[in-house]
């Protein structure tokens, strides 16, 4: 007994010394150690030993078995200190990841922002028409005012109600066509392109894109401009961007204001980006215009509503602090890819 | 409009900087945007919104200024006596062109250069100083905001003047030396041969004060500001001139612009106010009365401003100001047009009082949902996002003679294109995405996998359309490559809800064309840009294109199906052939699916290659084939048997050869 004990000893421990993998080590203790091995079954038959020999072969199998357990144990903690990793210094593979275009980004952060201060999101036409581009917005036909708004128009037949076919200068039309459709309260943004003939610069494209948004109720009024407009510049741009309302005209909004931003580069204090006024002009808005309320036959006397206007373009580039339009248009993979949403 | 700070100076007490003055216009809505400080004078540079017309003269900014400072204005008008005698020569031939004419003989002017005061000003004012006579009619218009003119009255045929509309075919050379043919829209000056100005636009040549000047016509009218505009506009021409009468003038200062011109005449010049004369009336429509209650501020504005404030406001910018009943009622002063309405009147109140003082409070609104057009087209983005398509946008304005390289549809043209560039509106998408694409392969840029979502256009049955497009690009050198392209189509339709089939059309301009078809419906098409068209727009690889309509997308797209995960074992078995180009590989997927027996439950494509070791037109392929029984573990033997039977059947195919 004792002898094969001695053997089985042997065996293991040259078995253990040639292990090169934790498969091996696996095996070897299933072969010395497992259920099946001799070690497991022979304190069976130490109970067949006459039993003044009993003790000493117990305690043979017993250091045997921890002599082998041991070993095992010694080896797979030396494999694992030998097993050499990736040095993790070097440079990782690239991974590319699609996102949306940058305009896209800049959109949906804003219409999220809106939508949780309570608008839903709506979309228009590109194609409009006189009517909804000029007239219903208080525009009149022949007018300086409309310079601001110059258009592209289109070769089709004219409607005979809404006027000449165009494409649609700004997102304004859309506040029109869905309050004529709708009845308050209303309170909507709508995203989208727009088109004016400007000649291609830095600054300048014939297309671009616009927010609009408005909101309609028996009691909205201009302090509630205020504090969505505040929200707004707080959550889009930063926590401390501080607004300046600046009184202006637009046909469509009586009272008219320019919302300027503090500088976001110099927070107000003046440098080469706010032309050293501190402020960064960012939008358009106002109360809505009794006459465009008339022209979709929302009672003037019972509901109000203010509107506002902005242009993605340039908020994307205050933002990021892009110098050139064009640059949205090109689609240089590099320029794509800087950016994400948030 | 640029102003000399020092000039405003002389009509209303300022006591505060320049810097100071420009914060507070700025925040009462005229917009300074310079300031100019040399060490003779500042000047402030102004956006005048265009309902202010007011704003574009010193009285007007006089009027401006006294309201914001609490100052009175004194705008020192001309004490000249005009003599009795009427000037004869003047004849206006439509009343509504122009409704006031006055017009006056000045003899024995001195043409010379100004005094220092005068051209100073002029500086000040962005006008450079050409002689006394002539920058005498610009410090009036300056003062006054009407633009007048001095003709040299020799020049003038007969001393007549016509106001009336140029013959089709005149022609005139202005001051600025261009010769312009004018129109029957355009009004012109005459005398009894030509036309000698653009009326309310620019003088003529011909009637140029010079030196020699030793009479003078003056001009001080009101012409009507939308026949000026198209006037301009058909002449290509904005001058300070057109720009004031477009935006209307004040009439009571037209004729204190004259009679200030007139005696400065005789002050600069030493000419004498021979004879006068008025053609037309000096009327200034009455202002309305607008009432209100102070009630109705606090709801328009939010902003609870006290009546004794409002009413101090109102009386400060020169309105009669009265209550009755606990209403306020307002009577602007005449010069004011802009205010109509009582929200005229709230925005006067809440822009003097100060906009920065109004709340800021959050309204309740009750939200209903956003668009699912809105939504979807993100959902769509974040689908292609995942399946590594990156988002491009292009111009929705692109050439007809390209536009028709990648749709037969009919294009809506633009009346007023600035270039042929962007003459038509989009019926695709794929030009600018391949421009996209191939502008970045021109940049070195690789693995482009691009999609755009946008509006195209165009006519059908004489009616335009405009519909929501979904665009993919992808290049690559291997043509087989379009099968990636085709994998990922059919993963992001399959992740709306879709299962698309690819049906082979053709279509001009491309090859390798498919029809993608869901339900019966074409959702759009999936290809390769032929040979003609890559060499067109310059490319050297291979060009894969899809379009699809995102209405039909939305349409048919519904939430994910379940289906119970099968545990049993699958087999995979390889099978490799060389197919006949002839012979398309849908008649395999069809022998697979009945010889097979339900028991193949997919295969996959692993491997293509085409070489020499295969006949001419054959496409080499490996096809792996995972057999699996539904309800129990199938044995080798069983899979062995059913495989044996694909094999054989694949051999039978026309146009296969099995390797």
């Amino acid at each position: 007994m004792l002898n094969k004990l001695k053997e089985i000893s042997e065996q293991a421990r040259q078995a253990i010394n040639s292990v090169q993998t934790i498969q091996q080590i696996r095996d070897l203790q299933t072969r010395f150690l497992g259920r099946k091995s001799f070690l497991a079954n022979a304190s069976q038959s130490i109970a067949s030993l006459a039993p003044e020999q009993r003790p000493l072969a117990g305690k043979t199998l017993n250091s045997v078995k921890k002599e082998i357990f041991s070993l095992l144990e010694e080896k797979q903690k030396s494999l694992q200190k030998q097993e050499q990793g990736i040095d993790i210094s070097l440079p990782g593979f690239p991974v590319e990841i699609a996102g949306s275009h940058p305009l896209t980004n800049v959109i949906n952060e804003i219409c999220r922002v809106f939508e949780d201060l309570g608008f839903e999101v709506q979309q228009g036409s590109e194609i409009e028409t006189e009517k909804y581009n000029f007239q219903a917005l208080n525009i009149p036909l022949d007018h300086p005012s409309r310079d601001a708004f110059d258009t592209f128009y289109l070769q089709l037949p004219a409607d005979r109600t809404q006027g000449r076919y165009l494409l649609r200068s700004h997102t304004s039309p859309s506040q029109i066509r869905i309050m004529e459709k709708r009845k308050p309260p209303l309170a909507v943004v709508v995203p989208g392109k727009v088109y004016r003939p400007d000649n291609v610069d830095a600054s300048h494209s014939f297309m671009f894109h616009q927010i609009e948004g408005f909101a309609v109720d028996r009691e909205i009024n201009f302090s509630h401009l205020k504090g969505v407009l505040v929200e707004f510049g707080r959550r889009v741009f930063s926590a401390d961007t501080r607004l300046r309302f600046r009184p202006h005209f637009f046909p469509f909004t009586e009272p008219s204001a320019e919302v300027d931003i503090s500088c976001l580069l110099c927070s107000g204090k003046g440098c080469p980006v706010c032309k050293h006024s501190g402020w960064l002009e960012i939008l358009g808005c106002g109360m809505i215009h009794p006459n465009v309320l008339r022209a979709v036959k929302i009672n003037p006397a019972k509901f109000q509503g203010f509107a506002f206007g902005m242009g993605v373009e340039r908020i994307a580039m205050l933002k990021y602090g892009i110098s050139d339009i064009r640059l949205f248009f090109s689609n240089h993979k590099k320029f794509l890819r800087q950016f994400y949403e948030v | 409009m640029k102003f000399s700070f020092e000039f405003l100076k002389e009509f209303v007490d300022i006591n505060i900087s320049a810097r100071e003055l420009a914060d507070k216009l700025t925040l009462a809505g005229l917009e300074v945007v310079n300031i100019e400080e040399t060490s003779q004078a500042v000047s402030l540079e102004t956006e005048v919104t265009t309902n202010r017309y007011d704003w574009l003269s010193l009285a007007g900014l006089a009027y401006e200024t006294a309201a914001l400072l609490d100052k009175k204005v004194r705008l020192k008008p001309a004490r000249i006596r005009l003599p009795k005698s009427v000037y004869s020569g003047v004849s206006v031939t439509d009343r509504k062109d122009c409704p006031l004419y006055l017009g006056a003989l000045i003899e024995g002017v001195k043409i010379q250069d100004s005094p220092g005061w005068l051209k100073k000003c002029l500086l000040g004012c962005g006008i450079n100083p050409v002689s006394n006579a002539v920058d005498i009619t610009n410090y009036c218009m300056l003062k006054w905001g009407q633009p007048l003119h001095a003709f040299d009255y020799n020049k003038i045929s007969f001393g007549k003047i016509f106001v009336r509309r140029a013959e089709h075919g005149e022609k005139i050379i202005t001051l600025d030396g261009r010769e312009r043919k004018l129109a029957k829209e355009v009004l012109v000056i005459a005398d009894s041969q030509k036309p000698i100005a653009l009326a309310g636009i620019m003088g003529g040549k011909e009637t140029e004060i010079s030196s020699d000047t030793r009479n003078i016509f003056l001009e001080a009218a009101i012409f009507n500001p939308l026949v000026v505009r198209r006037g301009a506009r058909i002449a290509g021409l904005s001058t300070d001139s057109s720009y004031r009468f477009e935006r209307y003038v004040y009439p009571l200062y037209t004729f204190e612009a004259f009679r200030q011109a007139c005696e400065m005449f005789g002050i600069l010049c030493h000419g004498k106010v021979a004879s006068w004369v008025k053609s037309g009336i000096i009327s200034v429509p009455k202002s309305k009365t607008i009432s209100f209650s102070p009630r109705q501020v606090v709801r328009h504005l939010g902003l609870n401003v006290p009546a004794g404030r409002i009413k101090k406001i109102l009386r400060s910018l020169g309105g009669k100001v009265k209550s009755s009943a606990g209403r306020i009622v307002f009577t602007p002063p005449a010069f004011r047009r802009d205010l109509q309405a009582k929200e005229d009147v709230f925005e006067e109140i809440a822009r003097i009082y100060g906009y920065g003082k109004i709340p800021v409070n959050l309204p309740l609104l009750s939200r209903k949902s956003s668009s699912p057009e809105f939504r979807f087209d993100n959902l769509l983005r974040r689908k292609l996002n995942a399946c590594g398509f990156q988002e491009i946008i292009t111009y929705s304005l692109v050439q007809q003679t390209e536009a028709k390289d990648f749709s037969l549809k009919e294009p809506v043209f633009l009346a007023n294109a600035l270039r042929r560039e962007e003459g038509v509106l989009r019926t695709s998408l794929c030009l600018g995405m391949v421009k996209a694409l191939n502008y970045n392969l021109s940049h070195k840029q690789e693995g482009l996998k691009f999609f755009e979502l946008g509006r195209i256009f165009f006519s059908q049955n004489n009616r335009h359309r405009e519909v929501q497009s979904l665009c993919l690009g992808t290049t690559s050198s291997q043509a087989l490559d379009i099968l990636r392209m085709k994998a990922a189509i059919h993963t992001l339709l399959e992740k709306t809800g879709i299962e698309p089939e690819f049906k082979k059309i053709e279509k001009p301009g491309f090859v390798s064309c498919a029809g993608i078809i869901c339900q019966g419906q074409s959702l759009g098409f999936l290809a390769a840009l032929n040979s003609l068209l890559k060499d067109k727009y310059g490319f050297s690889q291979e060009v894969f294109l899809c379009e699809m309509e995102v209405e039909k997308i939305c349409t048919l797209a519904g939430p994910a199906k379940y289906r119970p995960v099968s545990l049993l074992p699958q087999v995979f078995r390889d099978i490799s052939f060389a197919l006949s180009r002839q012979q398309e590989f849908s008649a395999i997927e069809e022998m697979i699916n009945k010889t097979a027996a339900g028991l193949c439950r997919n295969w996959q494509a692993i491997d293509f290659y085409s070489g020499k070791k295969l006949p001419a037109g054959f496409l080499g392929m490996t096809l792996r084939l995972s057999y699996q029984h539904p309800s129990r573990t199938l044995t080798s033997e069983e899979v062995d048997s059913v495989h044996e039977k694909v094999r054989r059947a694949l051999m039978a195919l026309p146009g296969v050869i099995l390797r």
